[in-house]
């Protein structure tokens, strides 16, 4: 696969691509984890961030191509590595109770709520899982979208307050839902 | 008005405090409402989220695809890994006739190094031969945001804006405690930009001794700096080292085609 087709899978979300770098890269990723105090479980996490950081930094036009596409993909991947080690390293001994309140992460953490965030990626899931309802479409719109709520209630002819009141609800029900999904999975 | 009224009130306030277009002192305000309001904490959050998914709204998609991906069992491969890593060449991979090749060409280069030493205009050559290849290596390294305040990612951000010498002073302040072949790298980097190719080597030369992935790249950056500097010996050593390198092998080869001559 070319660096081209790889670049292009990886801003389409190409699990084609995923694959192969995978197979490609994920030994000598591998390797490295093992021979740096790592283990089989830390691959994943690792290689997963690494992969979303180097999508993020493909999409955002961060990334300039000059042919040395695997050697940067192998020193991100040990950058991840070592911010693993420096997390668990600073991780407290004793358990934190999880408040479900999601952090604040600038641009280069996004990757890392991505991967590690199951209440982002909850919410996303039943996003996703909402048909065509009214509460998907006006979400979509107004957060995904980035369409004014003035604009919404203009072509949907909604009441422009009872449309600002729907959303504020929907966005409950989506997070009382997400909720519930990750409760079962635990 | 009742509570959530009061919210529903705030919904533009949420918006652009997220998108960073509230004006500071409303900033303020806004921010001390949040940490006293747990309600609108909570409608926030969700704001937050719904941003954020917006953000990674495809990546969030592949998520699923790639936990599948991942499973599927893959075994360390060790041999690349250590080549990766590897000070030296992989001898196996050189034939009596080239190690006998290279090494008189080494003696060749030796020779010919001695002689044209101190010639300016040996100098002026490897220097034209090298300035094509320096130019500022790009910023792989990655921060949280949590340290955002500290020496070594500041000095990152200066890198990146071409202001080198702050670069070099930050890095500076950071090694002074820290032990971190890529701090090395950076600080020989912003050096070579501001042409103090004498003082980039010994960062250089720290980053080239390290485990790092960074190690050939900074190899390829000192033997560039031993080019500015008209030292052909030791710029040729470090290219044979480099001529297996996937990144910089064809580059180092063909340097080393030009040195030949000399």
């Amino acid at each position: 696969m070319g660096i081209q087709m790889i670049l292009e899978g990886l801003s389409q979300g190409n699990p084609e691509t995923f694959k192969f770098l995978h197979r490609q890269y994920g030994p000598i990723v591998l390797a490295h984890i093992l021979r740096n105090n790592g283990t089989r479980d830390d691959y994943e996490d690792v290689f997963n961030l690494t992969l979303t950081t180097i999508w993020q930094k493909v999409t955002d036009g961060v990334y300039k191509e000059e042919g040395k596409f695997k050697q940067f993909f192998l020193a991100v991947a040990e950058n991840k590595w070592l911010e693993e080690l420096r997390r668990k390293r600073a991780k407290p001994s004793f358990a934190i109770e999880e408040n479900f309140q999601i952090a604040d992460p600038g641009e280069e953490d996004l990757a890392r709520a991505v991967v590690k965030d199951q209440r982002l990626n909850a919410i996303f899931q039943v996003l996703e899982s909402w048909n065509d309802t009214v509460c998907k479409d006006l979400i979509v719109k107004f957060h995904l979208e980035e369409i004014s709520l003035l604009e919404i209630s203009q072509k949907t002819g909604y009441d422009y307050n009872n449309l600002r009141k729907r959303i504020f609800d929907c966005r409950k029900r989506l997070e009382k839902q997400a909720m519930e999904l990750l409760s079962v999975e635990r | 008005m009742n509570h959530s009224e009061y919210l529903l009130t705030l919904q533009d306030d949420l918006r652009s405090y997220l998108n960073g277009t509230m004006e500071s002192e409303k900033k303020k305000t806004f921010e001390a409402l949040l940490q006293t309001d747990q309600d609108l904490m909570g409608e926030f959050q969700r704001h937050r989220c719904l941003d954020l998914i917006r953000r990674s709204n495809t990546m969030l998609k592949a998520q699923p695809d790639i936990r599948q991906i991942l499973k599927e069992p893959i075994e360390p491969d060790f041999r690349q890994y250590d080549e990766l890593h590897s000070d030296k060449p992989a001898r196996r991979y050189f034939s009596g006739k080239l190690i006998a090749g290279a090494a008189i060409g080494v003696i060749l280069l030796l020779i010919g190094g001695a002689i044209w030493r101190h010639s300016a205009q040996q100098t002026e050559y490897l220097q034209e031969l090298a300035d094509p290849f320096m130019k500022p290596y790009q910023n792989i390294v990655h921060f949280n945001q949590q340290h955002s305040d500290e020496a070594y990612p500041r000095a990152m951000e200066e890198y990146e804006n071409g202001r080198y010498p702050q670069t070099v002073k930050l890095l500076n302040e950071y090694l002074r405690s820290n032990n971190n072949e890529n701090a090395f790298f950076y600080t020989g980097m912003s050096l070579g930009m501001i042409k103090k190719y004498r003082q980039a080597i010994s960062p250089f030369k720290s980053a080239a001794q390290s485990k790092s992935f960074i190690a050939p790249v900074a190899k390829w950056y000192l033997a560039l700096s031993y080019l500015e500097l008209g030292e052909a010996k030791e710029a040729a050593a470090l290219l044979k080292e480099l001529e297996n390198d996937d990144s910089h092998g064809a580059d180092a080869r063909l340097l080393l085609q030009k040195l030949k001559g000399i």
